[in-house]
């Protein structure tokens, strides 16, 4: 597997490292990679001295892990992923994150270490854009937030400033409509920053209808539970280990750890490990090597019509169905 | 105090004024919304000679009017003009319900004007000149920012994304259609424009004739025919073909009418085949093809996505 280690900014002068690390180079504002690694669009653009935004839009050709190291601080990232969108339904080629969380929205302090692996042949599409932490402030704050407020969720001892959600089916429709401009043509700039300001726009009336809710999360906390699901995702073949074991695991109360566990991933642990079974199960369906039968004996399903019953309300259609159509 | 070559924002070319904006260098909006009783403090008086003025007008559309049972009005308006900033008298534009305006400073403009191989595709002397329809993306973009609410703390994000917006479909045109060669005179372009003006109004009857209209601007035939083909690209009688034909499209489409030889008499065709003739050769379908009957329900006309008008 392909590792990346990278860092983010407002100033761009990470992209030159990003290339590198992907054994590529820089064109302008293209990164250029090689085709046996993924192919298609890498575009980062600096709009002022307070956001950059950068556009990834791509085929993985081989499974890369990316591990995002940032050094500076003094900036948040908020990222649009499009491919996993709900409203985008791709079955085969859906880019899959270690620990799939069920967002296409996410808003992260810049000091948070994020691993994510992408697989050979997933189509991603997403826009990032990287803001100065005081203007962000100052967006929120004209949205009535209260200083106090802010002040403890900007407060960089302790907190990290996080947010997963939903992108509104209006980004969906400014980005859609962004993505007919051709990268690299005369006015593509311009496009690309009135893409960042319109979503920033959006993100903030979100925000004011607290659709989005700007929280702090203790950054002790958040390890804790990242920890926590990529030890869910190591036993997903196996059967759900319980809360209590969890929280444990964790050193919380299990109540403590139910919250913050929602609060962070947007769903139960329950949810997410059965969720991430059935994203499983799929795939060895997809490999052909497994009956129905025999997959809901491998990750453990309590019976086949249990494997057929919760896969089809998770996919849309049964395993059968799901198999007669590959 | 304005001199003669600046413009004060936005007394000077935009009273009632609601929003104004520096974009990026070089690059400010305006919004005037007489919805809005505002009054703006900011008065930024720039250099007019550095700037071109982009005005895109929401009431640029084909208006079918009922006057009475048996006659109709209607009005057709360019809801687009560019104009160096100098040449600001070249037009007037009605400051009546909802507009939005560029200031582009020609170094920014020019920069977007940059071929490929970095050979400037604009001379000193050239210009932009547009006195046109809105294309649609430019007017949904704008439609979509006239529904937000200036109070909200998201407007000045999307009144900057609307206009870095409108900025590139501007770009994309200009880069599409070429600069305007040659220095241009304010009186000679106000002249050119006023006439242009004045066909959209006559799309009902006959081309009124080079005669005419050469007289009505104060030029001799030849360097009228010229100038207007400078500026627009297309000749005047071409011009006005084209702008009767949109109008007749929309007259088809607009239920009022029994038969399609209804319509060309209303524009002033006699013969239905010739009618049909050129309409097909500018829309590439002939009339019946469009046309709705009296009594049936017209089609829905271009609305904004469900989305957009969720505030």
């Amino acid at each position: 597997m392909k590792e990346v280690i990278y860092r983010f900014g407002v100033e761009t002068d990470w992209v030159e490292e990003l290339a590198a690390s992907l054994e590529g180079f820089i064109d302008g504002n293209f990164i250029i990679v090689a085709d046996d690694i993924l192919k298609g669009t890498y575009y980062t653009l600096q709009i002022s001295e307070n956001i950059t935004v950068m556009l990834v839009d791509v085929i993985y050709h081989q499974d890369v892990l990316y591990k995002v190291r940032n050094i500076k601080n003094d900036f948040a990232g908020i990222y649009f992923n499009l491919t996993e969108g709900d409203l985008v339904h791709v079955m085969n080629d859906i880019s899959r994150s270690v620990g799939r969380w069920n967002y296409n929205l996410a808003i992260t302090d810049s000091q948070l270490d994020i691993d994510f692996v992408i697989k050979s042949g997933s189509k991603s599409y997403g826009i990032s854009l990287f803001l100065k932490k005081h203007i962000l402030r100052e967006y929120l704050s004209k949205t009535g937030i209260l200083d106090e407020v802010l002040n403890r969720v900007f407060d960089e001892r302790q907190n990290t400033l996080l947010h997963y959600a939903h992108m509104s089916s209006n980004s969906w429709h400014i980005i859609n409509e962004f993505r007919k401009s051709a990268p690299g043509s005369i006015s593509f700039n311009l496009l690309l920053s009135g893409l960042a300001y319109n979503l920033m726009a959006d993100c903030l009336d979100n925000i004011m209808k607290r659709e989005i809710t700007i929280s702090k999360v203790l950054r002790t906390d958040l390890a804790m539970i990242l920890n926590s699901q990529t030890n869910l995702i190591k036993k997903q073949e196996g059967i759900f280990p319980g809360i209590t074991s969890l929280a444990a695991e964790a050193n919380m109360s299990a109540t403590k750890y139910k919250k913050l566990y929602k609060k962070i991933t947007g769903q139960t642990p329950n949810a997410f490990f059965l969720n991430n079974k059935l994203e499983l199960a799929r795939d060895l369906l997809g490999s052909g090597h497994y009956t129905i039968r025999e997959l809901a004996e491998k990750l453990n399903f309590t019976s086949t019509s249990h494997l057929s019953e919760q896969f089809k309300s998770y996919f849309g259609m049964s395993p059968k169905e799901y198999a007669a159509s590959l | 105090m304005a001199t003669k070559d600046q413009i004060s924002v936005p007394r000077d070319i935009a009273q009632g004024c609601s929003y104004f904006m520096d974009v990026m260098p070089g690059l400010m909006a305006l919004v005037v919304d007489f919805s809005l009783q505002r009054s703006v403090e900011l008065n930024k008086v720039v250099n007019a000679e550095d700037f071109y003025i982009a005005y895109y007008d929401l009431s640029d559309e084909i208006d079918i009017q009922k006057i009475n049972d048996t006659k109709m009005g209607y009005h057709s308006k360019l809801g687009m003009v560019v104009v160096d900033a100098t040449l600001k008298s070249s037009y007037t534009p009605s400051l009546k319900m909802y507009s939005f305006w560029l200031l582009i400073a020609k170094p920014l403009l020019q920069k977007y004007l940059l071929g490929p191989t970095d050979n400037p595709k604009m001379g000193h002397n050239d210009t932009i000149v547009f006195s046109s329809h809105m294309d649609s993306r430019t007017r949904l973009c704008i439609l979509k920012l006239r529904t937000r609410n200036y109070n909200d703390p998201s407007f000045e994000l999307s009144l900057r994304g609307t206009s870095l917006q409108v900025f590139a479909y501007l770009v994309e045109r200009i880069n599409e259609s070429g600069p305007v060669l040659g220095k241009l005179s304010e009186l000679d372009t106000a002249q050119i424009i006023s006439t242009q003006a004045y066909l959209m109004e006559q799309l009902l009857g006959a081309f009124p004739g080079i005669d005419f209209l050469s007289t009505k601007a104060g030029m001799s035939i030849s360097k009228y025919k010229k100038l207007f083909k400078r500026i627009f690209k297309e000749s005047p009688n071409s011009f006005f073909i084209r702008e009767k034909l949109n109008l007749a499209q929309e007259l088809l489409k607009s239920g009022n009418f029994n038969a399609i030889n209804e319509v060309g008499k209303e524009l002033g065709y006699v013969k239905p085949g010739y009618f049909a003739a050129i309409y097909k050769n500018q829309f590439g379908q002939l009339p019946g093809e469009v046309f709705i009957k009296t009594g049936h329900k017209p089609k829905n006309r271009l609305t904004l996505p469900h989305d957009s008008r969720r505030i």
